[in-house]
């Protein structure tokens, strides 16, 4: 048992926080699970949002979609006061890679890790329908210089998602993902928006890649979103491996 | 400690996009109020709780719309005390 413990420590811990009123946290995690059989040295770790989360605990944190606390008060606001939440911002300059999607990002805006707020959508309806959103920028682990231009297919399904910024500093948060015909009344069309932190980095966006996750419902192009994070991190990981053993 | 009620406003800052507000003001417009010019909708909380006096009981509102009840990104908040 204690060998098989050890040989563990190079495992890589992708986890899916999960909160009252999560209704993504599955699908979430069934991303991940692919991802994971397709690798092989993921753990993927369903995380309940009464523990905090420790520095170096996880590779990956997924805030899934959902109506956390039945969006009680504002959508994430009950959310932001989970334990799991508390100490996100050390965890990530720490090294985590942080996914915040749709209730997710609310709750990541809510706690004032990424800026903007989230209003109600310009037409007032709950919009549930597959966007074409443009990837508008590099975003390490998730987009890799060669796909950004690129046009992929996510679904989205929200009536929080009119995302309004004001005056922020683009050297440090990045709108990475734009939809292409603008459904919900964002600003400039965004509907991501990424911040590199520390070692780490925090991702905040309305569509649903983990939706769009498994050719069966024909409609694989968030896969490839989550493919392209354990590829980069993986040849991060070497990289530094390789620093390490020559320094 | 004594009892106190207070109640906390919280509201969209100025120019803050308000769409349910406006879709109100359109209705009310329909309803022939033509006179109608600006809608805001509050988030009101009655809140009571105990307190050493006045002055505590309307900061311990304050700290509660700063922590949880407003988004200070976009909203703006009051707090009042009701009765002691």
């Amino acid at each position: 048992m204690t060998s098989g413990m050890t040989s563990r420590t190079s495992t890589r811990r992708w986890a899916v926080v999960q909160f009252p009123g999560s209704n993504c946290d599955l699908d979430t995690f069934k991303t991940f699970q692919a991802i994971a059989e397709s690798t092989g040295n993921i753990e993927v770790i369903m995380h309940w949002h009464e523990e905090p989360i420790q520095k170096n605990q996880y590779e990956v944190i997924a805030l899934p979609g959902g109506f956390s606390f039945g969006d009680y008060l504002r959508a994430g606001a009950i959310a932001k006061l989970s334990a799991a939440v508390q100490n996100l911002e050390d965890v990530v300059e720490a090294g985590a890679h942080l996914i915040g999607i749709c209730n997710g990002f609310q709750i990541l805006l809510e706690q004032k890790l990424l800026p903007g707020y989230l209003q109600v959508n310009s037409h007032l309806r709950f919009i549930s329908k597959t966007e074409n959103v443009e990837i508008a920028a590099e975003a390490f682990p998730w987009f890799s210089k060669e796909d950004v231009g690129a046009v992929v297919r996510y679904p989205i399904a929200h009536r929080f998602g009119n995302y309004q910024l004001q005056k922020i500093d683009l050297a440090e948060f990045h709108p990475v993902l734009k939809y292409q015909q603008n459904p919900n009344g964002s600003y400039e069309s965004t509907a991501g928006i990424y911040r590199k932190l520390g070692k780490g980095s925090l991702f905040g966006l309305m569509p649903h890649p983990e939706r769009a996750a498994f050719e069966a419902l024909k409609l694989a192009d968030g896969l490839k979103m989550f493919q392209r994070a354990e590829e980069n991190l993986r040849a991060d990981r070497s990289g530094s491996h390789e620093n390490a053993v020559n320094a | 400690m004594k009892n106190f009620q207070i109640q906390i406003r919280v509201r969209f800052k100025e120019g803050i996009l308000d769409p349910q507000s406006q879709a109100i003001e359109a209705a009310l417009q329909k309803l022939q109020f033509k006179s109608v010019e600006k809608v805001a909708c509050d988030k009101l909380f009655m809140i009571d709780l105990k307190a050493e006096d006045e002055g505590q009981a309307v900061q311990l509102g304050r700290q509660m719309a700063n922590q949880l009840l407003a988004n200070v990104v976009m909203e703006n908040f009051e707090v009042e005390l009701v009765s002691a």
